[in-house]
């Protein structure tokens, strides 16, 4: 919830942080009590490990766009891929994207 | 824009695109369907032209889940209540999404420019079936809907959190009575359509007989058939050539002057 306001073109644009914003992002989708009993890594497959449902991965885009604006297109990106790319996806490869989106 | 308030009853919004194109709003099945069935398929290649709206129904998703009221009347109020502000605009349903959007064009034809149908059809006189017109299955299930993630997950979050939204749905509302008492819109409804309706029929759809029935309901000067390869969930199985039809028969549609809509 707090923690995902727009902060500015100055926000640190950094691996670790955007890691920290996207999970912090899934906790508040799938609620923090969950969150506590899993390890995030950029390893983590969001649907397997995180057990994200696909409805659920609407509210991380819509978090996303939130958060960073038009600049992220999460949509698009995930748009583009098939559904198995979509189900082996990791917090990793979203973390990325962002970086690759914001610098 | 997440919430929206239709009725009394809050509904779960999202849209793309930009909000001065011509609006499509698309309508997902039941039971397994939600925001999701469109909104990393088809809903971004056509809001590339257009502004799409989509929307959970009541019960899916992250809708409220009243415990009555899943008529296809009710249905098409709710589609009404969402899309009212949005002008005339183009509807796309998959499976009842589609029956949804047909007897909306038959109660607002003012308000509606076209139809396109993904493998829709009333699930009338077959009382197992009825109803659950999205649950054969299988090739949908990992997407389409809330099936993704691995149900037998030891220990996971699923099994901890109760009943999935589906169970509950099935379990704790007359949504499955409400579609199995619904004859669905009337054929002289259906028969006086003035709006074009694109008919997408999967090759391998279960329901092809029944698709293939609502069909010959439709004006033939005013509808269109296309079969794609694919099963009942042609937005899983047939992805690209589904955009492709629906963006090339909406180009068509699209009022040539549009943008008059918004002054």
């Amino acid at each position: 919830m707090s923690g995902d306001t727009m902060q500015g073109s100055a926000e640190a644009v950094t691996q670790e942080a955007i890691l920290a914003t996207v999970t912090g992002m899934i906790g508040a989708i799938i609620g923090e009590e969950y969150l506590e009993d899993l390890d995030v890594t950029m390893d983590s497959v969001i649907t397997e490990d995180l057990e994200l449902e696909s409805i659920e991965f609407v509210a991380l885009a819509e978090k996303l766009r939130d958060r960073y604006g038009e600049r992220v297109d999460f949509v698009d990106w995930i748009a583009g891929m098939e559904l198995e790319e979509i189900i082996g996806l990791t917090v990793g490869q979203v973390v990325d994207f962002v970086e690759s989106c914001l610098t | 824009m997440p919430d929206v308030t239709v009725d009394g009853l809050r509904f779960h919004v999202q849209t793309l695109g930009d909000p001065s194109a011509p609006p499509v709003v698309m309508v997902h099945g039941m039971v397994t369907g939600t925001i999701a069935s469109w909104y990393f398929g088809l809903a971004p290649v056509v809001a590339r032209d257009h502004y799409v709206l989509v929307y959970d129904q009541r019960g899916h998703g992250r809708s409220e889940r009243p415990a009555t009221g899943y008529g296809l009347a009710r249905l098409a109020a709710d589609l009404d209540g969402l899309a009212g502000d949005l002008g005339r605009a183009s509807v796309v349903g998959h499976s009842y999404g589609g029956v949804v959007a047909l007897r909306h064009a038959i109660d607002r034809p003012d308000r509606v420019r076209a139809v396109v149908l993904v493998d829709s059809f009333v699930p009338a006189g077959a009382p197992d079936d009825a109803g659950a017109d999205d649950d054969d299955g299988r090739s949908q299930a990992a997407w389409d809907g809330g099936g993704w993630s691995p149900v037998s997950a030891a220990g996971g979050r699923r099994r901890r959190r109760g009943p999935t939204a589906e169970e509950a749905l099935l379990g704790t509302t007359t949504l499955l009575r409400d579609l199995r008492r619904d004859p669905g819109p009337e054929p002289s409804g259906l028969a006086g359509l003035l709006v074009p309706v694109l008919c997408v029929v999967g090759e391998d759809s279960p329901f092809r007989g029944d698709v293939e029935a609502l069909v010959d309901l439709l004006p033939p000067d005013r509808r269109r058939v296309h079969v794609l390869p694919g099963g009942h969930a042609l937005h899983l199985d047939s992805p690209a050539p589904l955009a492709d039809l629906v963006t090339g028969f909406l180009a068509e549609v699209d009022d040539p002057v549009g943008g008059a809509r918004h002054g």
